[in-house]
Order: structure tokens, then sequence, then C-alpha cells
């Protein structure tokens, strides 16, 4: 299997948005999961479609057509999943955040973390 | 009546038809259909329509315009036209930023109409990217006459341009972006 891109920070969250989304991975849908993943930074629309493109020029993601919706006026949506190599680099940016965690938890303490950790928890879910 | 029921079982506003046509113009053809739905989905007001479209609509054609471009291509057809103009400037007096402006017209022209192609390279391109340089001389003639190129040299180097880029293009007809173009329009069929 092909070794994946590193990825930067606006594909690991437009991966984890699909991730998230399973079935429902779109266009709005994808860019309104980004939006609260990324809170309090704003994204726009177009910034969504233009990290879609490349992660699907990148063979991370697959994209289809599905049937046209009347709350689309009549439109078709453009769904997304992740591919076996998107998973995988998913995971090794996961493992890396994770290492990072740890590291910064090390240095600075464990108390200081965990009330990193809820702050960053109540930005998340306010 | 002719309003949309959404999700929640809300009834959706219908978005201003002139807005969405307009819209659609501006969207690339490869993307309209999942783009027009997206900001129709997200449609509050046409104030809220308008900003979304500028907002996105830019986006989606510089994305489009990446992906439809061949590097190869692009290096050959920078070849042509520097050829092109060079040849048609050989016994003119055209200073080298006069000549610039529309050789670079061509280039854009060309990622345009790339990028706005009903199929993958599609022959009338070339002709888009000739138009482009006419234009860009009408701007010179309107902000700075000084840099405008003499109209015997415009038109052996559109011409030799045309042939030359025509050319190139077909002899990369078959590349490989091309083919991951094709399988990307038999989805959108779908």
């Amino acid at each position: 299997m092909a070794k994946p891109d590193s990825l930067g920070q606006f594909e690991q969250l437009v991966l984890t948005a699909i991730l998230s989304l399973r079935d429902d991975a779109y266009g709005v849908t994808i860019h309104a999961k980004v939006e609260e993943l990324a809170h309090p930074k704003a994204a726009s629309l177009g910034a969504i479609y233009v990290t879609l493109d490349r992660l699907e020029d990148k063979r991370l993601v697959a994209s289809w057509l599905s049937d046209p919706t009347p709350e689309r006026g009549g439109r078709a949506k453009r769904c997304y999943r992740l591919e076996a190599l998107g998973e995988r680099a998913l995971q090794e940016s996961a493992i890396t955040a994770k290492r990072i965690w740890d590291h910064v938890a090390e240095v600075w303490g464990k108390e200081l973390a965990k009330e990193w950790g809820r702050r960053w928890g109540k930005a998340v879910r306010g | 009546m002719g309003q949309a029921v959404g999700k929640g079982g809300a009834r959706m506003k219908p978005v201003p038809k002139p807005l969405e046509s307009i819209a659609g113009l501006l969207i690339p053809p490869a993307c309209r259909e999942h783009v027009l739905g997206d900001l129709h989905e997200r449609y509050e007001n046409p104030r809220q329509y308008i900003l979304d479209a500028i907002l996105t609509i830019p986006l989606v054609v510089l994305s489009r315009i990446r992906r439809t471009t061949d590097h190869q291509v692009l290096l050959v057809e920078s070849c042509a036209l520097f050829i092109a103009f060079l040849i048609a400037a050989w016994q003119g007096d055209t200073g080298f930023p006069g000549l610039a402006i529309p050789a670079l017209a061509v280039l854009a022209g060309l990622r345009l109409g790339d990028a706005y192609a009903e199929r993958h390279r599609s022959p009338w391109t070339p002709v888009v990217g000739v138009a482009f340089a006419y234009l860009s001389q009408a701007v010179v003639w309107l902000a700075n006459p000084a840099l405008l190129v003499p109209v015997p040299i415009m038109l052996k180097a559109a011409g030799t341009s045309l042939f030359l880029i025509a050319i190139a293009r077909m002899s990369f007809q078959a590349g490989p972006q091309g083919d991951n173009l094709r399988v990307k329009r038999v989805d959108v069929s779908r």
C-alpha cells in the first residue's frame, strides 16, 4: 500500500468531519462539522471544496453524486467517504497529535493539561 | 405552493431564479450540480446567498483550474506562446511588457477555458485564449495605450499561437490527467 502524505491541519479537520458524518458527508454537513471542530475559527464553504478536491486527487477520499432532493432545489449532493489511504493518514495524524499531547502534559504537568482539556472541551461544546 | 419541505419538515424558502441562474453560469459545469445544491440548501435570504456565492465560487473555480491544469501542457503552451509572440514581434519595436500582457492573457484564457469546458480539453479553448489576448488589449487601450501591441503584430501572434497551441494540445490529448478527469465525468453523469 502507498504511504500517505502528511496532512495539513485543515485536511485533518475535513477528514475527521467525513469520518464522523459517515453516510451523510457532503458539502454542507462537512462544512458545519469542520466549523464545530475548528471553533472558534471560521471556515468558508469554498475552502472546504478546495480541500475536498485536493484530498480526492491524493486518493484519500472518494466521492459520488447522490439522488436529487427537493430541499436542494432538485439538485444532487456530492457525497464523500474515506478511502483506506485516508483512514491511514488520519490515524497517523491522530497518533502524532496524541504523542504531542502526552509530551506537553509531561513537561507542563498533568494538572495544567487537564485544565486545558476542560477549557477546550467547553470551547468545542459552546 | 412551489416550496420544498426540508429535512425537519420546515418549509424551505425558494432561491430567486435570477440569482441561481447567475451563480450557475459562474460555476464550472463539472461542479455546478452539487455546489448550486449546497448553496440552495444554505439559502436564508438573497443577501446571504450572494455573500455565500461570492466567498465560494472563486475558490471553486481556482480548484477546478488546479485540477484541469496539466503542468506538461502548461509548459509547452508557454513555450508555444513565447515563440509565437517572438516571431510576430521580430520586426516591430514592441517592448517586453507590451508583449507579455497578451501572452499572459492567452494563458489565463486557456486555464479558464479548460476549467469551464464541458469535456476535457475542448477544441474551442485555444480560441478562448486568443479572445482573452484581444480583451487584454482593450483593457490596455483604456488603461495605458503606450503598452498597446500594434494590430499587425497582434494578428500574426494570435494566428501563430492558435496554430501552435492547437498542435500542442492535440499531442497531449491522452495524458494521465485526462484519464483521471474522464473517470470523474462518468461519476457526474450518475
